[in-house]
Formats: structure tokens, sequence, C-alpha cells
């Protein structure tokens, strides 16, 4: 039997896939980047929720788009919408595959999220990453993680009256750190450092 | 498709796993992600929350299990913890480190000095001038640079885009990545045994795919070694599972590749070091 949930078999052709990138864009190169940015979608649409396999569901998602894309050209008129009720089967799908997975092995792993430790790399690599931001955005996010509990939450309510509310503040401060995140995680892989 | 039940708090519940996946919120949910950048946006912003207070240690009891046994099934989200964990730790020391660190350089010109200092009116109005044409100057050089910068992104995007959906249609070519299947764990006995890969200075990365006969529990670590000295390390990959085993795809860059013979060790937990050599050749 099929072990893994994700393992299933579709049914993409290259003519299949050709004739989606022309269905998304007829230009070529817009074609690509549109796709990809979907598929990119779909990833995160697995990720939010909660899934461990979220590249093959949206492979699997895509190429089922794909084929009936092909096979009924024009009846859809959205690739998103497409997408969003197919991968919404695929989810449900997996979901069964992996109950019923579940069912058959008793030992099933609880996760650990114990604290590790950071090497001296990885602080090495924030310190460098905090010297590349702007100071106003270097400022903010210090300021934003600084303190804990009541102190933490005056703080927000000070920055956020300077930063025009507390939304804006805290879309500013999502986008510093996924900055911050996509620095030191390249700066990490980076040979250099290692 | 808008539904104006749909708030932070559903949307929190759904991160969580509290709304089952059947539910037409969940599905209303999905639709809205993927059509509206800005309520996408938001779902990024509560996620990083959720992982905060997660760090912080101010959940519920019921909050801590959901983001244990749910949200952080991802191994992106995994990671995304690790890194708040490193922020939330660091960032305040390291911010305060970096200010004395500018503070203990030598000033330019003494501040004193420059408030006995007075100018003539034309004078200042000519530093004005200038300081605004240098200003606008900047400001223009600046833009330039980032329509530049944008542009040359934006090729590279559209290189790397197209390169990665290329890789699903089999007749074009895959510019910029060497892929490398190494099927044989083993210590080198021969170069005529060994895998091949030829590098171009075109290449940024080079690819190699390891099927295991088991499927690790935790993340794997990699070094790249040549005559015994460690060229390249990492950690943190996850194998993915197939039937039988698992598949561990390690990405590296090219320009850190050796060429001859190269020794890539894997560490899997609970099974140890497994060697792999290839051979890799190259064009300058």
């Amino acid at each position: 039997m099929d072990t893994h949930p994700v393992a299933k078999k579709t049914l993409l052709t290259p003519e299949a896939f050709a004739s989606f990138l022309l269905w998304l864009s007829p230009d070529q190169t817009h074609a690509a980047r549109k796709y990809l940015d979907l598929r990119q979608e779909v990833v995160k649409l697995f990720i939010r929720k909660g899934c461990a396999h979220s590249e093959e569901l949206a492979d699997r998602t895509l190429d089922r788009v794909i084929s009936i894309a092909h096979l009924e050209p024009g009846k859809y008129s959205s690739a998103i919408a497409l997408c969003c009720g197919v991968a919404r089967n695929v989810w449900l799908e997996y979901l069964r595959e992996k109950k019923h997975e579940s069912l058959e092995n008793d030992r099933v792993a609880t996760p650990q999220f114990v604290e590790e430790e950071f090497t001296e790399q990885e602080v090495r690599c924030l310190s460098y990453c905090l010297n590349q931001l702007s100071v106003q955005d270097r400022d903010l996010i210090v300021k934003y993680h600084q303190f804990q509990g009541r102190e933490k939450i005056e703080i927000r309510k000070q920055l956020a009256d300077t930063f025009g509310g507390l939304n804006k503040l805290r879309i500013a401060a999502y986008r510093i750190r996924l900055r911050l995140h996509d620095c030191v995680s390249s700066c990490v892989q980076r040979p250099a450092y290692n | 498709m808008d539904n104006p039940l749909i708030n932070e708090a559903t949307i929190r519940a759904c991160l969580l796993g509290r709304i089952g996946p059947e539910r037409e919120t969940s599905a209303q949910i999905d639709e809205r992600m993927l059509a509206d950048p800005e309520f996408s946006l938001l779902i990024d912003v509560i996620e990083d929350e959720i992982l905060e207070e997660y760090v912080d240690g101010v959940l519920t009891a019921a909050d801590i299990e959901a983001v244990e046994n749910h949200f952080l099934t991802p191994p992106e989200r995994q990671r995304k913890l690790r890194r708040m964990r490193l922020i939330s730790r660091h960032v305040t020391d390291l911010a305060e480190e970096n200010k004395e660190e500018a503070e203990a350089r030598p000033q330019a010109g003494s501040p004193k000095r420059a408030r006995v200092l007075t100018f003539p009116r034309t004078r200042i109005w000519a530093e004005v001038a200038a300081a605004l044409a240098l200003v606008s100057g900047t400001i223009y050089f600046w833009d330039q640079q980032r329509e530049l910068r944008a542009a040359v992104n934006e090729s590279r995007q559209e290189a790397a885009l197209l390169k990665q959906a290329q890789a699903r249609t089999p007749q074009v070519t895959n510019a910029g990545v060497v892929s490398l299947n190494l099927l044989v764990p083993g210590l080198s006995r021969g170069n005529q045994d060994l895998k091949q890969v030829h590098l171009t200075p075109n290449d940024e990365t080079l690819q190699l795919a390891i099927p295991l006969s088991v499927r690790p529990k935790g993340r794997l670590s990699a070094q790249l070694k040549q005559r015994n000295a460690v060229v390249w390390s990492s950690e943190g990959w996850v194998a993915r599972p197939v039937e039988g085993g698992a598949v561990l795809k390690i990405v590296l860059p090219a320009a850190v590749v050796p060429e001859g013979t190269c020794q890539l060790t894997v560490h899997v937990p609970d099974v140890g070091d497994v060697d792999y050599s290839f051979n890799v050749t190259k064009t300058q």
C-alpha cells in the first residue's frame, strides 16, 4: 500500500503544461512568472493549513489544475479560483489518507520544540543583518522586541502613535522581521560564515 | 466572497487548526487569501505574532498545544520559529553593541566648535542650495539605482522563474542549476566509478539528490570535503519521505565546490554518517 500520503500519480503532460502556460499569458516569460507565483501561493496555502508536505500538495494541485484546464479550456475564468477549488479537494483527500495512515501506525510522533541554542555564526549573522537595515528600521525592530509584558505593550502603543496606527506598525515590524529572516538565512548558508 | 465574520480572531482560530477543513469559513479564508494580497499579508502578520507569543511564553495552555500539534507542523514554520527566537533573544543586545561601537568611533569635528561658528547669510544660502542639489542628486541617483536594482532583480527573477517552470517541461534545459543523483554511498575506489558532474561559471547551484532507505527523524547535516578538508557544511536539511524511504535534496552554491574528487558526508540521525563521493570538473 502507498504509505506516503502525497505520493499520488498525476497525468501531467508537456503539452498540457504548455497550454496551461499559454492560458496564463500569451507571453512566455510572463506566463512562467505567473505560474511560479501561483505555485508559491498554493504552497503558502498548504503551509497555512499546517501541512508538512506543502510543496508536494501544491504540485499535486497544480498538476490537476493543468489537466483540467487542458481538457476543458475556456470553462474557467481564473486560474486562482480553479486552484482554490482543487487545492481544497487535495487537502481533504490528504487528510483522509493521513487519518487512515495514522490508524494503521499506532506510533504517532509528538513534535518537540525545545529551546535550542544558537550558534555563534547565527548570532553574528543577525548582527550583520541588523547593520544592513536603515537606522529607522533598526530602531523600530529593537524597540518592538525590547521588553516583555506590560512594558512591551506600552512601548508598542507609543510606537503605534508615532507610526500612524497599530496595524501599520504591525505590518512594518513584520516586513522588517521578514527581511532579517531572509538575510540571516542566506548569511548562515554563505561559506564565508561557515 | 468577503465575509464580514472573517476577522482576526477567525484567522487565528483557522491558523491554530480550530476551524474544521470542511467548514465554509475555511473555504472562504482560502479563497480570500489567494485572491486578496492585503488579506494574505494580514495572515502573515498574525502568523508571525503567534510565533512571537509562543516564544514570549504568553500563550494559553490550549494555544500552546495548538501551536505545537498543528501550527508548527510545517518545517517552514519551524524554521521561522528558530529565527523568531533568535531575533527576540538577541536583537536588543546586538543593537546595543552596534550602537556602542558606532559611538566609540572618532567623531569628525567638535560639536562645541560647530555651535559657536556663525556664517554670513550668502554662505548659508549657498550651503542650503548645495545641500538641496546634493539631496535632489542623491534622490535622483537613488531612484536610478532603485530602478536598476528592480530591473536586475526582475531579470534575475525571470531567469529563476523560467528555470523552475522549464524544469517541469522536459524538453528545455535547466541552466544555472546542476543536478546530481548520488545513489551509492561509499568511499571512492577510482574515478571511473564515481559520479561525474561538470560545472561552468554560469552554474549557480549544485543540487544533490540522495535517496535514503530510511525515513530520518529530525534534521540532517551535510559536509562537503576534499582530501579530508571541509569546504562547506550546512545543517537543518529535511529529507522528503517517499515510498520505501526518503529523498534528501541538498543545494549548495556551485562556487564552493572544488574541482576534483569531493566527498559529501551526510549525518542521518539514528543512522550515523553516510559518505558519497563524486568527481567535479570545471570550465574556468
